[in-house]
């Protein structure tokens, strides 16, 4: 026997991957995608966060636009009646 | 034939993608043995490989082949996986053959002892006889998987043969076989 009859069994080395490694790639690849969002994630968090989130913008927006027409109202009051003016006193 | 699989995975087709691993499980598989020498660990480098492929196929810009993505990532992982089990080097590796034992016993006696040489060898030196005599890659296809230059990859496979060629001849005279 010589170094080179070894050297020439090299390719013999060549192996075929056992069966069983597709199915756990294949359970391993279900899993994760089970594990990504499944649709019941919607249904049950998604929508509803999304409603309770649109619900807080609308009463901030209210809250807001509310106060602003009070304060033109006060605004707008306060110049009509010009309580800063001492014309009233003396004609009393 | 690469471009339509690649297309028909991108739009979920899973067999597809079985099509693919059964083109290149082969490859993966007998890198990570080279590499590792080691079933299990190979078996695991197979799985990685594939879950990465399936997680990137939508990054893939087509600029490589698909077959050298493959090859790139393959050796790679297995290389990763070398260097986090280097401490357990030549542990199980294992009489592989003897897993799967042949009838001839003479063809086996050979498989045995250049499975033996392998084994001794530095994993650089490894890993390009196993590209090239055990996988049959050419040149080109080396150099762009090791990102190397084609005059290294001869050059190295030179300084691989001589390396397996005196470890041979070492262990049959150990042997008593020369």
């Amino acid at each position: 026997m010589k170094p080179e009859d070894l050297y020439r069994h090299l390719p013999d080395l060549k192996a075929d991957p056992p069966r069983h490694i597709w199915r756990s790639i294949e359970q391993e690849i279900l899993k994760r995608q089970e594990r990504r969002f499944p649709p019941v994630f919607y249904l049950k968090w998604a929508i509803p966060f999304s409603a309770a989130l649109l619900m807080a913008l609308f009463v901030c927006c209210q809250t807001y636009f509310t106060s602003q027409q009070e304060i033109t109202t006060y605004y707008a009051l306060v110049e009509a009646f010009d309580f800063s003016s001492t014309d009233l006193v003396f004609d009393m | 034939m690469e471009r339509e699989l690649i297309d028909q995975i991108r739009g979920g087709n899973f067999q597809a993608f079985e099509k693919l691993y059964h083109l290149y499980a082969g490859f993966v598989y007998n890198v990570a043995l080279g590499i590792l020498r080691n079933a299990e660990d190979s078996e695991e480098v197979v799985q990685e490989v594939f879950l990465i492929l399936y997680r990137k196929i939508n990054s893939f810009l087509r600029k490589s082949s698909l077959r050298t993505f493959i090859y790139r990532i393959a050796v790679n992982q297995a290389i990763n996986l070398y260097r986090k089990r280097s401490h357990r080097t030549n542990c199980s590796s294992v009489s592989l053959t003897s897993q799967h034992k042949e009838a001839d016993s003479e063809y086996s006696e050979y498989k045995e002892l250049t499975e033996a040489v392998l084994n001794q060898l530095p994993v650089e030196h490894r890993l390009i006889l196993t590209l090239r005599e055990i996988e049959g890659l050419s040149y080109e296809d080396i150099s762009k998987i090791l990102k190397i230059p084609i005059g290294t990859v001869k050059s190295r496979l030179k300084r691989a043969r001589e390396s397996f060629m005196l470890k041979a001849r070492e262990l049959l005279e150990q042997e008593g076989l020369l």
